[in-house]
Formats: C-alpha cells, sequence, structure tokens
C-alpha cells in the first residue's frame, strides 16, 4: 500500500510545486490596487419599495405606493485603495393608488469604503444629501439620508458588477404658520435593490 | 473655511425644510389618498341627496361614494370615491378652502378634494350624521356649513337610545366649536329631537344671524354659542326647507305631507329684517295636491339672476312616485300647483313623476350656471343655463349625467 502512495504524493508535488507559481502570478495581475485619483462610475438600475411613513410624533403609515423602480448614477474619486468620496444622482417613480406617479430625485453626497475579498468587494457608504420630491402639483425640496451597502464582483481591473441594498430616509417637516400645516410633517422610508455596474478610469 | 462651509450646508438644510409648493405635505398626502373606486360614472339609477362645489369640481353624493366631475360645462364623466376608505358617504359641503364630507359616522376634511383627514373637535360621544350647508342672506352663496351629529344616551330606567346632539359650525373652512342643541334626557332642554334640515344666514356675507330649522323647530342663533333659542315657526311638524332673502326681508318655510294625514305640504312666509325674530307667518300655500295627490315640499333652490325660487319634492306616497319640481318668481305667493315640465327633451318627460333629494346651483369653468337635479333613484339632471338670462325651468333642456 505504502509502495502505491509513494509515487502518487510524489507527482502531486511535482505538480503543485509547477502550478502554485502560475496561480500566484494571475492574482497579481488581476487584483487592481486603487490609488488616489482613480476615479470610479457607477450606474444602477432596480425596484425601489416604499417602506412606510412616519410622523414625527413617532406613529408609521403605509405609503399607498406600489413597487417602483429606480436608476442611479454615481461618481466616486478614491482617496486610497479602499475609501472614496463621490456624489450620486438617482430618480425613482412610484404610483399612487389613483395611479398618479410619485417622482424623487435625490442628488447626495456619499462616503464609500469598499472591504476586499478577490475577486469580490463589498462598497459600504454612507450618503446624504437632498431630494426634489413631486405628486401632482405638489413639489417639495428635502433633506435626506441614504445609506449604502453592496457586493460587487471585479470581472476586470476596468469593470465590476453586483448589486447594492439602499434605504432611502426622506425628511419632509413643514413649520407651523406655513401654507401646509406643520401635522402633515412625515418621514419617509423607501429602500432600494439595484444591480450595479462600476466602471473604473 | 469650513466653518462657513457648514453654516451654508445648515441654512440650505433649513430653508429646504420649509420649501414647498402647495397645501398639503405630499408624504402626508398619499398616507391619505384613496383609491377612486370607479370610473364608469354616475348610475341613472343613483340617488343624490347633497352636492357641493369646491374649486374646478362639483362633488355629489346619496350616501354610497362620493362623486366628482369637472365644472367645464361639457362634462359629463363623474368618478366615484371612498372618503376615508368608506364608501358609505352622507354628505358633502365645502366651506373657505376645504371641502368637507360625512363618512361612516365619521367628519372628514380635504384641500384638494381627493385626499381625506379626520377633522377633530367633534365632542367623543358625537358621531357625524350630515352637513347643512348655511345659505346666505342673497339666498344663493354659501359659505358655512353645520354639521349634524347623533350620540347615545341611557335614561333613567337604563335604557339607551340614539339621539341627535351637539350642532358644529365650520366656518371659513374651520371647525368653530360647538353650540348645543342636544337631548338632554331626561330633562329636555333646548332639545332638537330631529336633524337640522335646512339652515340660513340672513346677511349676504354670512355675518347676519343664523336660521336653523328641524322637522318640529325653527332656531335663531345670533352667532354667540349661549344665544340659541326656538322662535316662532309656522308650524311644529314637518318642517321640511327653509330660506331667507334678503331682497324682500322674507323668511320662507315649507312643509311636507303633514304627519298621519294626507294632506299635502304648504308654504309659509314671514316678513322679518335682518337680526329680527319672526313674529308673525303668513300662509302661502297649504295641502298642496296634484292629481288628486299629496305634494311633499321640500327644500329650496334660489337664482337671484332672474328672482326664480324653486322648490324639490318628496314621494307623494309610499310608491317612488314624487312631483319634481316647482317654481315660483319672487315677490311671489305661491308656487304652481303642477310640477314643472321642460318639453324640449323627451327623455327628461318623466322628471315630474321623480321625487327630489338635491337641487344645487353651480358656475361652470365659463361662467354660465349649471343648474342640477338630484332625484331619488333616478340619477342625477343637469341643464346649462345662461348666467344672465337662465330663463325658468320650463326653458330647461334637461340631460342626465
Amino acid at each position: 500500500m505504502n509502495k502505491l502512495l509513494y509515487p502518487v504524493f510524489a507527482l502531486v508535488l511535482f505538480v503543485g510545486a509547477g502550478t502554485l507559481p502560475l496561480t500566484a502570478q494571475a492574482l497579481e495581475w488581476k487584483y487592481d490596487h486603487r490609488v488616489a485619483g482613480d476615479r470610479a462610475l457607477t450606474i444602477q438600475l432596480g425596484p425601489l419599495f416604499p417602506l412606510a411613513f412616519q410622523t414625527f410624533a413617532g406613529s408609521f403609515a403605509p405609503t399607498n405606493l406600489t413597487v417602483g423602480g429606480t436608476l442611479g448614477l454615481d461618481l466616486d474619486f478614491y482617496l486610497n485603495d479602499s475609501f472614496r468620496l463621490g456624489g450620486g444622482l438617482r430618480g425613482m417613480a412610484a404610483l399612487s393608488p389613483n395611479d398618479s406617479t410619485l417622482f424623487i430625485v435625490p442628488i447626495t453626497f456619499r462616503a464609500t469604503w469598499e472591504f476586499k475579498y478577490y475577486p469580490f468587494s463589498f462598497p459600504v457608504g454612507a450618503g446624504a444629501g437632498f431630494s426634489f420630491t413631486n405628486y401632482r402639483t405638489s413639489t417639495a425640496f428635502n433633506p435626506l439620508l441614504m445609506p449604502t451597502a453592496g457586493a460587487y464582483w471585479n470581472m476586470s481591473s476596468g469593470w465590476s458588477f453586483g448589486l447594492d441594498v439602499s434605504p432611502w430616509i426622506i425628511f419632509q417637516p413643514y413649520l407651523s404658520g406655513g401654507t401646509v400645516p406643520s401635522s402633515d410633517s412625515r418621514i419617509a422610508y423607501f429602500l432600494d435593490a439595484t444591480l450595479g455596474a462600476i466602471y473604473h478610469f | 473655511m469650513n466653518l462657513r462651509f457648514l453654516s451654508t450646508v445648515l441654512a440650505v438644510m433649513a430653508l429646504a425644510a420649509s420649501c414647498t409648493s402647495g397645501t398639503e405635505g405630499i408624504f402626508a398626502s398619499l398616507e391619505r389618498e384613496q383609491k377612486i373606486v370607479s370610473s364608469g360614472g354616475l348610475s341613472i339609477y343613483a340617488s343624490v341627496t347633497s352636492m357641493a362645489q369646491f374649486g374646478t369640481q362639483y362633488f355629489a353624493t346619496g350616501g354610497r361614494y362620493l362623486f366628482s366631475r369637472s365644472t367645464d360645462p361639457g362634462a359629463k364623466q363623474w368618478s366615484g370615491y371612498t372618503v376615508g376608505g368608506n364608501p358609505s358617504v352622507q354628505s358633502v359641503g365645502a366651506s373657505g378652502s376645504r371641502l368637507f364630507a360625512v363618512a361612516g359616522g365619521t367628519l372628514y376634511q380635504s384641500t384638494n378634494g381627493s385626499t381625506w383627514s379626520t377633522v377633530s373637535g367633534l365632542a367623543s360621544t358625537d358621531t357625524a350624521f350630515s352637513l347643512v350647508p348655511v345659505r346666505n342672506g342673497d339666498g344663493v352663496t354659501t359659505n358655512q356649513l353645520i354639521v349634524v351629529t347623533t350620540s347615545t344616551f341611557t335614561d333613567a330606567s337604563g335604557g339607551t337610545g340614539n339621539t341627535y346632539s351637539n350642532i358644529y359650525l365650520i366656518k371659513n373652512g374651520t371647525l368653530t366649536g360647538s353650540f348645543v342643541l342636544r337631548n338632554n334626557f331626561p330633562t329636555p332642554t333646548n332639545e332638537l329631537g330631529a336633524p337640522v334640515i335646512a339652515a340660513a344666514n340672513d346677511k349676504t356675507d354670512g355675518t347676519g344671524q343664523y336660521y336653523l330649522a328641524s322637522a318640529s323647530f325653527l332656531w335663531r342663533w345670533d352667532g354667540a354659542a349661549t344665544n340659541v333659542a326656538p322662535t316662532v315657526a309656522p308650524v311644529t311638524t314637518d318642517i321640511a326647507g327653509m330660506i331667507y332673502l334678503n331682497t324682500s326681508s322674507t323668511l320662507y318655510v315649507s312643509t311636507g305631507i303633514r304627519s298621519g294625514t294626507t294632506s299635502g305640504g304648504g308654504l309659509y312666509a314671514s316678513s322679518v329684517a335682518q337680526g329680527a325674530a319672526p313674529t308673525s307667518w303668513t300662509t302661502l300655500q297649504t295641502g298642496v295636491t296634484y292629481n288628486s295627490l299629496p305634494v311633499a315640499f321640500g327644500q329650496f333652490l334660489y337664482n337671484s339672476v332672474n328672482s326664480s325660487l324653486w322648490i324639490a319634492t318628496g314621494y307623494t306616497t309610499i310608491t317612488n312616485q314624487g312631483t319634481g319640481y316647482m317654481e315660483m318668481t319672487v315677490p311671489g305667493n305661491s308656487f304652481s300647483t303642477s310640477p314643472t315640465t321642460s318639453t324640449n327633451n323627451y327623455s327628461s318627460s318623466a322628471i315630474p313623476t321623480y321625487a327630489v333629494g338635491a337641487l344645487f346651483l353651480g358656475t361652470n369653468s365659463d361662467t354660465s350656471q349649471t343648474y342640477f337635479l338630484g332625484t331619488l333613484a333616478h340619477g342625477l339632471w343637469t341643464w346649462s343655463a345662461s348666467p344672465t338670462q337662465p330663463g325658468t325651468g320650463s326653458s330647461a333642456n334637461w340631460s342626465q349625467q
């Protein structure tokens, strides 16, 4: 039995010794380190789920909206291999019970940390900004928060593909004495789940 | 530098907090929005008992859904809505910048006619029953509403019942509080006993004294919550309509079929100056019949352009037969004892046999006028008339909505 194992073990060592450098060479070739000044352009597309409206007193209510759709474009600048700063423009549309369309266009500034596990990277970001909200004849300009978490496969040094999940938290406060009663103040919660493609350049 | 940037960001955020066009919160209005349950229009068998004009929309209800359509003179398409998710809509009325509706015993308000919120301010024991428009002294305009409520009571023996309760006034779109015409059982004081069915104010701008009519009482109210008092009424039963016309300083009261009899309704008038109380009444008509059947007079409608006063009629008997509407020119002494007929429209020839639940005069988007005739179980009829020469009902060319 032992006589049979020795040649097999030797063959494995031989093959392993020959292929290991090849693997290491491939890793070095595929894995791109980002440096300060590198840019990443992200395009995202996917459904958006209206979660709830909340009064500033804390009570929640359904949004009465359908599942909507969202399209986003982000441009980030790397400060080092795992941290980038940038801004994003998104748009969403969802329908009310009577098929009127709610449009929201958030503009955010965001910081993103990338946790890397080759060939995958996991961006986690925090965004804040403003949103233009339009429904029927009303338009509002409100602050919002938009944290993000994602998972991407780095297909090449130039392209990554994956998905993101981002809650949208939009604050719509109305001050007493205005044309809109303060009792109409709400915080809106949405959640998007998007497919994304990142172009590194 | 950083502080300047931060203060700029904070200033923009503060500005954003109040940067909204419109009169209601977008998310809040979505939260309140109800689905339109029908877009097929009013049934030709619909009953219409309450109407209002609000902005560029007419609203109508007969107890089931709230219907609306554009004030464009050629519009015919009505859309049905629930109010607060409730399809049972008792009545609708407009005041100031708000539209109000009673649905499922709850009082709702809306600033756009499509999204609704409940109105706070009713006593916890009160259930909203109906809205009654307060017709101003010109006999035409309304900008105030009376909210009629009911509540349950317990008598000395422990029995319970339901009675008409506090009356509330909506003025300039705001519930101004209640004044009491309630059943203080077991010691009736200012007992209402029946719902308010008509309300009037003796000044054109609605700032004068109020008249409220129930089936059994006529009340006078000077606008102060502590001074509501019954006043001299022509009859003590079967009051069905009331209107005050300050052009002739006359208070008119109509009655339905007299209780316990087969005697037809009547018309009564009292000459009373603004701010004064009626002291005597003149019987203009009584025991009105048509084709040997008693006529049940109801609500009034007045057009100041041609001084035309209309009166709706209810069911003459227990059968589903009414007498349409009748009219007279003010000052006049009596309504025609025959229902008004329009001879130029075959489909409307049956109107003189319908009971009428609502008479309403609206101003269209092109300033022409539209008469609305809401029948009981025979749909809603309209007639667009010239704003300067509306003519009489006999020249009306009614069409069904």
